[in-house]
């Protein structure tokens, strides 16, 4: 690893200051998985590294049944899984975090770092996805929210600007009864990068009497994986009987 | 620049002072001396470099010393108190939990942090959470085994008999009863 300069802002404007300061030399570190992976095999090289760890709150999830589920971007993989409110009324977030990796990563990673390293391997991308998730995200001049979709251009490729930050991710509640499904396929063990994930989400009427074939068409499904680069939002052009079936029901 | 740093390591405070580029397994390896944590992967895949920081099980290869000012680490070498081994150490003897002995820092490191947070789970809970613990002599089984024991609490200082328990389990195999003569 090269040598750096290390910063760790109190608050979330210093960051952006800092970002600002130092341009394109400077990187953001949360739980540091990735990017010191990445630095270790020199694929990337900066001057700066700016953690976000000590960022009062910044770890924080919220519950509000009007507003939805706020997620920090400094919140750890596993605080989500942990956390009651996403048990209760975000099964398929709690299915597709208690998926990641294993414990130990998913102590250190970050809900932020995740999105905004934009690896299609991982999980998490195309869960909120289907929950219609949104995000923030704020540089010292300007705040803006667009839908987690819009965010990911391709792999490795994201939608963040210069001199931004992702603040929060804000899942709106889910209208009952939701119907869900996350399944990926690993190629060796339980801890292996996906190499095809799935998450379905199937809301309201949809979820009729014929459950599982008329849901089917209507309901939009998410993709991610190798051979499909990003997450995408698409209705399913699928043979009714090539639907999986949807067991989880909440 | 060079920082200085205070860590907490198995509750004595460590002052150092280190670039910000060096990673926490290597600081404790190399500037404290606690060469108990081990480099495997150096990609947080295979829990040799697991320790304990604030409560939490991470990968030290992926930890920046830099962040862990005044931060509560625990390793493997904290683990024994008065010249006694912790239940998992023990363990890990009385059942054969290691061959070579490289993953078996990681391993231990990893199961306490599963028993601080859930001291009685079940077999298939532990599995799951020793999935980020690769043991390439694969003797899984016997880690399983070893840390179940400690949840059963079947573990003894004095191990004898269950030396002479698996000796009669090994000669009662078929395989050691003589093989009748075929003319």
């Amino acid at each position: 690893m090269v040598k750096f300069d290390y910063f760790e802002p109190k608050s979330v404007e210093q960051a952006c200051a800092f970002l600002e300061r130092h341009a394109d030399e400077a990187k953001l570190i949360a739980g540091g998985t990735a990017l010191l992976i990445w630095m270790r095999m020199m694929l990337l090289n900066p001057h700066v590294v700016v953690s976000l760890a000590r960022i009062p709150g910044f770890d924080s999830i919220s519950f509000d049944p009007k507003d939805g589920l706020r997620i920090k971007a400094g919140a750890r993989h596993r605080d989500i899984e942990l956390d009651p409110a996403v048990r209760e009324h975000y099964p398929l977030l709690y299915e597709t975090f208690r998926k990641v990796a294993q414990p130990r990563i998913r102590n250190m990673g970050t809900i932020g770092g995740n999105l905004c390293q934009g690896d299609p391997l991982t999980d998490p991308g195309a869960s909120l996805i289907a929950m219609d998730a949104e995000i923030t995200l704020t540089s010292s001049k300007a705040k803006r929210t667009l839908p987690l979709e819009k965010f990911f251009v391709d792999y490795y490729q994201t939608d963040l600007r210069p001199g931004e930050i992702l603040i929060e991710i804000r899942v709106p509640l889910p209208a009952r009864p939701l119907g869900w499904a996350h399944i990926k396929f690993l190629p060796r063990s339980q801890e292996d990068f996906a190499t095809v994930g799935v998450a379905l989400v199937l809301r309201g009427n949809a979820l009729g009497k014929r459950r599982r074939s008329c849901a089917a068409k209507r309901s939009p499904m998410i993709e991610s994986g190798r051979w499909r680069r990003w997450p995408r939002m698409k209705s399913i052009p699928w043979m009714t009987t090539a639907a999986p079936p949807i067991t989880n029901v909440t | 620049m060079k920082r200085k740093i205070t860590l907490t390591v198995n509750g004595k405070e460590q002052e150092l002072e280190i670039e910000p580029n060096r990673l926490l397994l290597h600081v404790l390896r190399e500037e404290i001396g606690l060469t108990g944590t081990k480099e495997g992967c150096s990609i947080g895949v295979c829990g040799a470099c697991s320790v304990i920081v604030d409560g939490r099980l991470v990968s030290s290869c992926l930890t920046l010393a830099a962040g862990c000012e005044g931060r509560d680490i625990e390793t493997i070498e904290g683990l024994a108190k008065d010249g006694n081994l912790h239940p998992l150490q023990q363990a890990f003897i009385e059942y054969g939990g290691f061959q070579c002995g490289i993953c078996t820092p990681g391993q231990i490191m990893a199961a306490k942090a599963l028993l601080d947070e859930n001291p009685k789970p079940t077999a298939d809970e532990v599995k799951e959470w020793m999935s980020g613990n690769l043991c390439r002599c694969t003797g899984y089984y016997k880690i399983l085994e070893s840390v179940m024991a400690v949840v059963n609490n079947k573990i003894s200082p004095d191990f004898q008999f269950r030396k002479r328990e698996q000796q009669a389990k090994i000669q009662s195999l078929d395989v050691y009863k003589p093989v009748a003569k075929t003319d």
